[in-house]
Formats: structure tokens, sequence, C-alpha cells
């Protein structure tokens, strides 16, 4: 059997309206119980009943028909009672599953109210969610990095804190607002940096101790660059299991025999090192994706990082060529790029004040609230025509007497 | 059945418009203008011949026998016509059917036999003659009215704003009432009467002329649809699903009917004239005396 909403592939903003629809039917029945036939005084009546003896008697269903205003006033108030009903399409099957991407940079953690923006802006998601697609399967999804192009899709809603600008083009966002939140803001070896609202104030000896774990043995020249950064930036490397690490360093442990080691020559940065690899460094663990940083000449990720981690798989290492110092650089912008900032710590742009509660639908629902408004527009003034033309053939002037 | 108040007739009353009595007046001097020509020319009226002699014409079919000059036949092997002007002194007869048939409309047949009595009335007084007008049907109020000077005619047209259509149809006017009568004008639907019986108020030295009206939905009926006919007169009812076929076996019994009227009339030398009740009175006048 055909279903119904192939035969009739509207949804309804108010189905309960609908019961109109008892209004024309009681209409036409009305119309066909009390139907007297138009009456109108001849002085030629005989001459009537002459030519209707002349004449095979009518059929029952012609005594009966329903005039032809009725039946034009029976489809006005139909149309009508669609009208109200607020005819709509269907939301397409792509927007069924809604993608909510939750923004979770650290100003989405900042206070607001009792809570923090990020439970102001999931809030008003499910309230959106709740409102307008209740129905709809939603897919819940966290981005550490901010929303950007790459997320801008027809079936996603971005959950953040400042309205994007420009805007999406296709997704559509709630973001909660908030006011400027005054707190550290960066840490530069043991001086931890304050933003009072105002300027920048430095706290001597304020930075939180924040720690590396290095996880199986990094070879020489690497655990060698390594410690200096860590002085440097006054991070102290300790082993496993001694507490949360701001960065994770899992090297090659020489106890596993079973991963075959190979020789490869790899640089970047102006640096080149020879030595020995075990296995492929990974693309992705359980905190999300691993970006590649060192690969060898076969293309093969000898080096991968994400936040808070990074993945060497050199197993052994001979000392680099050329520029000693462009060795030590490198390899300490990828420790500043991986390690994570300690709690607390949030850069002075996310800082800043994200204006007002603000939101957009999806670009894709847009549309669909448009034709339903055209549609029932439509409904509307096709029902007033009825209903007018109705009237005028329902005069008896329009019929002669 | 008992006939059915006229409070549903659609048209049951007289109302004559402001500057109604010039404008009869106005055609009544037009007509008698127009009359004189004709007779003057050796064409005759439609009223037919007068007393007073004016000349010979060609004797054509509908021509009163009365008139054949059979001196001028046997010498001139073709029939001739004598033509007379009218001479004052004569006295008409005008017969308004006010039954209540005579209310339906849109325009009212009634309101329109009324304008064309008025206009026979004047032509009347122009041409020097008496009328009197009867409305034997009338339930309430006086039934004729004579008119023999200008004057009178505003009475007639009060008289004649007195008429509702109501009632059935009642008899002709007697022989009493016809004594010395010259002309006898029938105006009404003449939907209760034969040919045969119009035409019986023909007699030798008394012309008819027979003004048949008929409202719009009489002649040309409404469009498709349920309709219940009544007759205001007996009223009987009648319903009935008009369509094409129903339209067209209708009218087909209308033309037999008209036409029955018109050749019976046409072979006793009598005027007839069928019109919608939608022509204006000087048309429906134009076409009937002159």
């Amino acid at each position: 059997m055909i279903g119904a909403a192939a035969l009739f592939p509207l949804e309804w903003a108010r189905p309960y309206a609908l019961l109109a629809l008892a209004l024309p039917l009681a209409v036409l029945l009305g119309s066909r119980l009390f139907e007297r036939p138009f009456e109108i005084a001849t002085g030629t009546l005989d001459l009537w009943r002459r030519a209707r003896a002349a004449q095979a008697p009518p059929s029952r269903r012609a005594r009966t028909r329903i005039p032809p205003a009725v039946w034009i006033l029976v489809l006005a108030l139909t149309l009508g009672a669609l009208a109200l009903a607020g005819p709509r399409p269907p939301s397409p099957e792509a927007w069924r599953a809604l993608h909510v991407l939750v923004d979770r940079t650290p100003s989405m953690e900042l206070a607001l109210g009792k809570g923090t923006r990020r439970d102001r802006a999931l809030a008003m998601a499910r309230a959106w969610i709740e409102r307008t697609e209740p129905d709809a399967s939603v897919e819940w999804a966290e981005s550490a990095a901010p929303l950007g192009p790459g997320d801008d899709r027809e079936d996603a809603l971005w959950v953040t804190d400042r309205a994007p600008f420009p805007p999406p083009r296709h997704a559509g966002f709630v973001a909660s607002g908030g006011p400027s939140v005054p707190g550290p803001v960066a840490i530069d070896g043991t001086a931890r940096y304050d933003w009072d609202g105002e300027r920048l104030v430095e706290v001597p000896g304020g930075a939180p101790v924040r720690r590396v774990e290095v996880s199986g043995t990094l070879p020489a020249p690497l655990a060698g660059v390594l410690d200096a950064w860590a002085r440097a930036r006054g991070v102290e490397i300790a082993g496993r299991g001694e507490g949360r690490s701001a960065l994770v360093v899992h090297a090659v442990d020489p106890g596993l025999q079973s991963v075959p080691v190979r020789t490869i020559e790899a640089g970047r940065d102006g640096w080149t090192a020879t030595g020995t690899v075990a296995g492929v460094a990974r693309s992705s663990d359980p905190g999300g994706p691993l970006e590649t940083w060192l690969a060898d000449l076969d293309g093969r990720a000898v080096v991968t990082s994400g936040p808070g981690r990074i993945d060497s798989r050199w197993a052994s290492m001979e000392d680099a060529q050329g520029d000693p110092a462009a060795f030590a650089v490198s390899w300490a912008r990828l420790f500043d790029a991986a390690v994570l900032p300690p709690p607390g710590v949030i850069e002075l742009a996310e800082r800043l004040a994200a204006g007002e509660e603000a939101s957009a639908p999806p670009r894709a629902a847009e549309p669909a609230a448009s034709e339903s408004r055209s549609l029932a527009a439509w409904l509307a003034l096709a029902s007033l025509a009825g209903a007018v033309v109705a009237l005028i053939l329902s005069n008896p002037r329009s019929r002669g007497s | 059945m008992p006939a059915r108040s006229d409070a549903r007739l659609p048209c049951p009353g007289v109302r004559f418009e402001p500057g109604f009595a010039r404008r009869v007046e106005a055609l009544a001097a037009r007509l008698a203008l127009a009359r004189e020509r004709r007779e003057g020319g050796g064409v005759p009226s439609r009223l037919g011949g007068g007393a007073e002699f004016v000349g010979y014409r060609p004797y054509s079919p509908g021509d009163d026998l009365r008139s054949l000059d059979w001196d001028l036949w046997a010498r001139s092997r073709r029939p001739w016509v004598r033509v007379a002007r009218r001479e004052a002194g004569e006295r008409w007869l005008i017969v308004l059917d006010a039954s209540a048939s005579m209310g339906v409309g849109p325009p009212g047949k009634l309101q329109r036999a009324a304008e064309v009595a008025a206009g026979i009335a004047a032509l009347a007084l122009k041409t020097g003659a008496e009328a009197r007008v009867a409305a034997p049907a009338a339930l309430t109020g006086p039934r004729e009215i004579a008119i023999a000077r200008r004057s009178s005619l505003v009475d007639l047209l009060t008289f004649l704003e007195s008429l509702r259509a109501e009632g059935a149809s009642s008899a002709w006017p007697g022989r009493r009432a016809m004594a010395h009568v010259s002309r006898v004008f029938l105006i009404g639907d003449l939907r209760d009467r034969t040919p045969e019986e119009a035409l019986g108020l023909r007699s030798p030295g008394r012309e008819l002329c027979l003004i048949q009206l008929l409202a719009p939905i009489e002649i040309a009926p409404p469009g498709e649809g349920a309709v219940e006919w009544w007759d205001p007169e007996r009223g009987a009812r009648f319903a009935l699903e008009i369509d094409a076929r129903s339209r067209a076996a209708y009218e087909v019994e209308l033309a037999a009917e008209l036409e029955r009227w018109r050749s019976l009339c046409a072979r006793r030398g009598v005027p007839y004239g069928c019109f919608s009740s939608a022509l204006g009175f000087e048309e429906i006048l134009q076409r009937s005396v002159v």
C-alpha cells in the first residue's frame, strides 16, 4: 500500500487545525440534506410542464445535484482549514541527523552566571533542538580547535560562546555570549601574567609547575633537547603515573624486541638525522587525531603530535647533521606546540567579552520555513477567492431571477 | 391550491418615474404624427383604417376584408383596400391584465404593461379619441378609468400606480362595456386565454390590438440548476432540473405557442406583438401601434 506520506508529502505546523476539515464536510452534508431548488415565479409554468412531459424524467442524481456555489464553498473551506494547519514541506532526510559541534576551546570554560559559557551554550542548543527539531536524531561532537569553514555544513549546529563572524554559510549556531573574564593569560618560566580587565600584570613565581611525562626511552640527542627545553620553560620531567602531565612523550621502549627496526634518514627545519625507528608513529589515539611532524623518505610517519602528546618512533639517533641550533629550535617548537597550558591559564583573546547571546538556524532550515509560510499564504488566498466566488454564485441575481 | 401572496412576487407594483407623463405625451405626439404620415401615404397603420377616406392601396394578407373595394378590384383585376384616417370621437378600450402572473420579472410585466397602456391612452387623447383603461383583474380599488382630456392623464397614472399584480385572471369586459367601442387594446401576458378567446373581442366595427408581454426569464430561462417554478395565480409548483435539454424543450413549446398567436392574429388581421418586459415602452408602442 502506498503510504499517505508518499501521496501527501507534507508536514503540519498545527495538525490539530486539521479538525477544521469537518466544517466543509458538514456544509457538504447539510447542502445535501437541506437542498431546496431555487424558487422562481413564472407565468409560463404550463409550458415547463409540457416541456418536461416531452422529455425523459430526470435522474434522482440530477435532482439532488449540489450547486456549484456549494462545491466552491466547500473547496474554499477545505483550503482554509489546510492553511490554518500550516502545511510545510518535510524536512530533508539529512536534516534528521543533526550534527551538533561543541566548541571546546578554553574560553568555553570561562564562568558565566552560575555555570560556564559551555553550560549556557549547551542549554541553548538543547532548547533550540527541542523547539524546532524534536524528532531529529542528534549527533554530538566536540571540537578542540576553533570552529571554522571545515565545519560549515547544512546539518551542523555550532555550539560556541562567541557569535562567529562572518557567520557560517550553511551551519547554524548558538552562542552563549558572556562578559570578559579577567585571569591568568600566560606563563613564562616561573612567572605568570594575569589580565585584570584592563592591563597585564606579571606575577613572579606564580606559574604553576607543569610536568612532562616520557614513556620509553628517547635517543640521547632528543633527550638532551627535551631537558634543555624543560629547564627553559620551568617544566618538570617526571615518570609515568605521577599526576597530570602537560605533555606526554611516547618513545620507543627498548625492552620491546618484537617491533622491527629499520634505519632511516629524516629531517626538517634545516637539520637531518640518521638512526633507527621502530614501527610507524600513530596517526590517532584516544585523545584524537595526531598530525605527522616528521616522516622518512618513504612518507612513513616517524613523529606525530597532538595537544598534550607526542609519539616518537626513534629508537636510536646519531647526532644531527647541519646547524645544531636549528635541530634544538625545531624540536623545542614541537614541544611548545604540544604542551598543554596549565589549568586556568587562558589566552587574553579568549578572556575578552563574547558579546550577547545569539543564534541562527542552519541555512537548510530557512527555505523550509519560508516555503511553509508561502504555501500557507497561497492556500489562504485561494480559500478567500473561493469564498468570494461562492458568494457571487449564490447571489440570486446571478441566477437570473 | 390557494394562490400565494404577492409578497413573494418580484415586481408586484407599478411606479412611474418622475417626468414619465411628459415622456408619454411626447411619445404620443410622435406616434400620432407617424400614424398620420403612414395613413396619408397609403400605408395602413397597425391599427387598421379609420373612417375618413383618404385613398387606396394594394391588398396585403392580413388586411380586413371589409376594407376591400370590390368595385375597384373588378375594374383593375387586382385587390385594393380603402385607406382612411381616423376620426375624432372614437372610443378606445385599453384592457390591462393585472393578475398575479403580471408581477413576474424583473422588469415587471405589470410595470411595462401600465406604461404601454398610458402611452396608448395618451395617443387616444392626441387623436381626439375617448379612452377607457380597464383592469378587470384588480382586486382592490377602481377597475376602470375614463380618459377624455389631457388633465385626465394624471388621474390615469395615479390609477395605474394603484394597481397590484394579484389574484387570478378575471373575465374580460362584457358586452355592455364593449358597446360603442371602436378599438380594443389587450395588454398582458395572455397566458390565461387562448388566441380564439382573445380574438373574440373583435367584432364588426371594433378593431383589436394584442400586446403580449413576457418577462425575460420567461423568454430565456436561467442557466443550469435545480429550479422550482411556481405559478403566482394558482400557487402550483413544479420542480425541475434545468439543463440544456429541458431549456431547449421549453423554448420549443414557447415558440410554438407564440407562433399560434401570431398566425391566428395574422389570419384575422389583428395586430399582435409579443415583447419582453425588458424592452422600453416607447419601443413597444412604436412596434405596436404605428
